[in-house]
């Protein structure tokens, strides 16, 4: 059922008759209002219309303004799409003579309405009389009659300087002209001055006897009429042609701004910049503060942490907000429900139910009401509302993917820690169980083999367990960084002591200038950094190839490289290897759990710093790493005397 | 030394790591005394007086950086703290107590009876420093009555800052010394800061008597504790 109503006190009595039938009908109701386009609303009659929409929506209707020019059209084409089976409008309460001059809004309805019923309901006897309406776009203003005026005397004054060349009918001809000239300019009133005003000049320059009002034959006064028909009716015509093109660039225009934040909205990455995008494009269209308000973890709406507040909220505002969160209907200033707020707040819709509130604190909060105001802004909330919605499910599947990619990487951790722990286990289980158990069979030499063996198998499960422990602590953000200027020579010495043995299959050059700055870092981190990447080095490649490490100044950093000439790393994995768990494809497992890298990485990144690979020019692996110079470097120690010791 | 086979008191919890030990330590010459709480380790500080004490920094009733502390007050008996990587700060606590060394899990036992021989040593002399005026590791020669270092027999030239920092990590010889010692005792109380000067002093002094400052061999770096100079 559709209750049509109009600003104007017989609304609510509409409104109240239809609540009373839909009942009775036990079916839903639509309340519904066609505003017509480039027709400014009195204030007094713009607030009964928002009390009878207002109205309408507490008593369980549904409310839709539409916009259009012949409002019956609007009304039943409305109605077809929305499988509406009757009708209720109004009595007019205007004279009869307004709809044989302009057409009656009910006749078209009825005739128009086919299958539905339409109901027609008295309004209120003592009705107040609406308020009179500007047809025109705004009151001329003097000048333009001026102007219209001149338009015509320029008229005139062409024909009187062409009028031998002119026939008379040319003459009204250009009248016309000016008469159009003037309607596409200005509004009714001087349209139709001009018209009339065009006639008399007419008559009284051109038309025989000339310079009098007097007509010679009685042929020109139907000339006359229908001049006078033709210019009234060019202008009547032009001035709608131009409403409906003021309509269609207000219509643009939102259409334009909505088109922009919806654009906008697509380009925008998460929850917070969407709420800035939408909030920004609803401040410069609404001329608003405005704040997105979402449910936290206990249904509560609430400022969404990481989003600037833009209005102050207090006690009344959030009670308000939470309000509309609950019932999904406007609240606010300018509406009759929870009054007290200083901002309008709108249920943001989305597909699942409701996502959050907007609220807009306006300088003027009744004109968002406004009908016309209030549906688009209804449009840009749930514009909004499907963004914000998609940028929740975003989050979502992202925080399960990052819980899958977790699950997956403990899965992998266990199964390379009980690989990688027990292979170094078994080797010592089996070691040291054959020297307890057959001492006397096993030579000398067999048995320091299998002692070696034990020590080192258990050198090797320390390393693994450390570079856990290190990941651990790299993972956890635990990772302590106290850095030190030194120079680079001293954890690239204590790497290569600390590897000792494990290094005589390869021989390490160490080539650093010596005018390389002192670097900030933390000595035992970028030693693990220096380890990791020689075992690396030792790991993957075959012996005797040599190990570079370089070192080199760069703008606000130091370089620093470690370059094999081994195998090299396979092509497009050279990201991959910092990854954990990373082994190169096509290579025989070795030992490690494939987090050496990884730990580097982590080291680096938590110096400022950046660590990358690539194929060495000659073959091979190298890899870079740069460290900050940041902050001033320190000052030099006292300079001394270079006096030798022990001349003296 | 007290006798002939020092005597060794080792604190620690781990039944393991007293296993190993006592069979190391008596299979070379030490008498050993085990405890396995911080109390009963006093009670036989007091009571046994050890020639060295091997601590173990995670006791289960007291906080071995304590034990060293309040050990401290009335005994200089010398304490190598036992510790597992990767606590940098609790060695340097541990020493700044009044620690004398340390060793990190794992260790082997060729290091664990190198830090007890420099332990016994340094505490058989009188006080730190009153050490013999020659002191030579490989081809290093420190000649402290004739300010005079040489390495394979040629003379190296020094700076005064250079000659004292390896002259005071040669009083020391063979211990860890911490930073913080060291940028005391060669740049004076005020320069406790400024880490980089002994940064830079040590790879100075480095290039000039290490065969390769890449890789040195008696200038040794203890990575956030300190340096250490080796003298065997």
């Amino acid at each position: 059922m559709l209750v049509c109503i109009g600003p104007n006190p017989a609304g609510s009595r509409l409104v109240r008759a239809g609540k009373r039938m839909a009942v009775s009908l036990k079916c839903d109701w639509i309340v519904l209002f066609v505003e017509p386009p480039a027709q400014r609303i009195a204030p007094a009659d713009r607030d009964m219309l928002v009390q009878n929409l207002q109205l309408a929506q507490d008593l369980g209707a549904q409310t839709v303004t539409l916009s259009g020019r012949v409002v019956a059209d609007e009304v039943l084409a409305y109605a077809r799409a929305h499988n509406v089976t009757r009708i209720i409008a109004g009595k007019p309460t205007h004279p009869r003579w307004r709809d044989k001059l302009f057409g009656s809004f009910l006749d078209r309805l009825i005739r128009g309405s086919g299958d539905v019923d339409v109901h027609v309901i008295t309004g209120d006897e003592d009705a107040r009389r609406a308020a009179p309406r500007h047809t025109a776009g705004h009151p001329a203003a003097l000048g333009e009659y001026v102007l219209a005026a001149l338009a015509v005397a320029l008229c005139t004054l062409v024909n009187f300087g062409a009028f031998r060349y002119l026939s008379l009918t040319d003459v009204a001809m250009v009248y016309l002209l000016g008469v159009g000239l003037v309607a596409a300019r200005y509004s009714r009133g001087p349209s139709v001055l001009a018209s009339f005003l065009s006639i008399a000049l007419f008559d009284v320059f051109f038309v025989p006897p000339r310079f009098t009002f007097a007509v010679s034959d009685v042929r020109y006064l139907l000339t006359f009429a229908v001049m006078l028909g033709t210019a009234l009716a060019i202008s009547t015509l032009t001035l709608r042609i131009r409403e409906q093109a003021v309509t269609a660039r207000d219509r643009e225009r939102r259409t334009a701004t909505l088109y922009a934040m919806s654009r906008e909205l697509a380009g925008a990455r998460g929850l917070t910049e969407i709420m800035r995008v939408a909030a920004l494009h609803l401040r410069d269209t609404f001329g608003a503060a405005v704040q997105f308000l979402l449910p936290d973890a206990d249904g509560r709406v609430v400022i969404p942490a990481g989003s600037p507040q833009a209005f102050p909220l207090d006690e009344t505002e959030r009670g308000v907000a939470e309000w509309v969160f609950e019932h999904a209907r406007p609240g606010g200033a300018g509406t009759a429900h929870p009054a007290g707020a200083r901002a309008v707040y709108l249920p943001v819709p989305a597909s699942g139910g409701l996502i959050g509130v907007v609220g807009l604190k306006a300088s003027d909060p009744a004109r968002l009401q406004e009908p016309l105001w209030r549906r688009q802004l209804e449009t840009f909330a749930a514009q909004a509302g499907v963004a914000l919605e998609r940028a929740i499910l975003a989050e979502r599947a992202q925080h399960e993917q990052v819980e899958i990619e977790a699950e997956r990487l403990r899965t992998s951790l266990l199964s390379s820690l009980s690989h990688d722990l027990r292979t170094p286990l078994g080797a010592i289980t089996g070691a040291a169980s054959s020297l307890l158990e057959s001492p006397g069979s096993l030579t000398e030499e067999g048995r320091r083999d299998l002692l070696a063996m034990v020590l080192e198998e258990a050198q090797r499960m320390n390393t693994l367990i450390g570079n856990l422990l290190d990941m651990i602590r790299v993972e956890s953000g635990a990772l302590q960084v106290g850095k030190e200027w030194l120079p680079l020579e001293e954890p690239v010495g204590v790497a290569l002591i600390r590897l000792g043995d494990r290094l005589k299959d390869h021989p390490v050059t160490v080539s650093l200038p010596p005018d390389l700055p002192l670097v900030p870092v933390d000595d035992v981190l970028l030693e693990q950094v220096f380890m990791n990447l020689l075992e690396n080095a030792v790991k993957y490649t075959p012996p005797a190839t040599p190990v570079d490490i370089t070192a080199r100044a760069v703008p606000d950093a130091v370089l620093v490289t470690v370059a094999d000439r081994g195998p090299g790393i396979p092509a497009g994995e050279e990201g991959r290897v910092f990854e954990k768990f990373y082994r190169p494809t096509g290579v025989a497992a070795t030992s490690g759990i494939g987090l050496g890298l990884a730990i580097c990485r982590g080291i680096v990144t938590a110096h400022g710093g950046r660590i990358w690979a690539e194929h060495r020019p000659g073959g091979g692996a190298a890899f870079h790493f740069t460290l900050p110079l940041s902050g001033p470097p320190p000052e030099a120690p006292p300079a001394e005397p270079e006096t030798a010791v022990g001349m003296q | 030394m007290t006798t002939l086979r020092p005597l060794v008191l080792l604190i620690e919890d781990e039944p393991q790591m007293r296993r190993f030990l006592r069979t190391a330590l008596e299979s070379h010459e030490y008498k050993l005394v085990e405890a396995v709480t911080a109390r009963e380790g006093l009670a036989h500080v007091a009571g046994r007086n050890p020639d060295v004490i091997l601590l173990d920094l995670g006791l289960p009733d007291m906080d071995g950086v304590d034990l060293t502390r309040q050990l401290r007050e009335w005994s200089r008996t010398p304490v190598i703290v036992i510790s597992a990587r990767g606590r940098e700060h609790d060695k340097i606590a541990a020493l700044d107590a009044g620690a004398d060394d340390y060793l990190t899990k794992p260790f082997a036992v060729g290091e664990l009876l190198a830090r007890l021989r420099v332990a016994l040593r340094h505490a058989s002399a009188a006080a730190p420093g009153e050490t013999a005026p020659v002191f030579t590791v490989g081809d290093l020669v420190v000649d402290r009555a004739k300010r005079q270092v040489t390495v394979g027999g040629r003379e190296v030239h020094l700076t005064p800052t250079e000659y004292k920092l390896l002259v005071t990590l040669v009083q020391y010889a063979g211990r860890v010394v911490l930073q913080r010692q060291l940028l005391r005792e060669v740049w004076g109380i005020n320069a406790i800061q400024h880490t980089h000067y002994l940064r830079v002093y040590m790879a100075q002094l480095r290039h000039k008597i290490e065969p390769d400052p890449a890789r040195p061999r008696w200038l040794l770096t203890e990575p956030g504790v300190g340096y250490r100079l080796k003298d065997e």
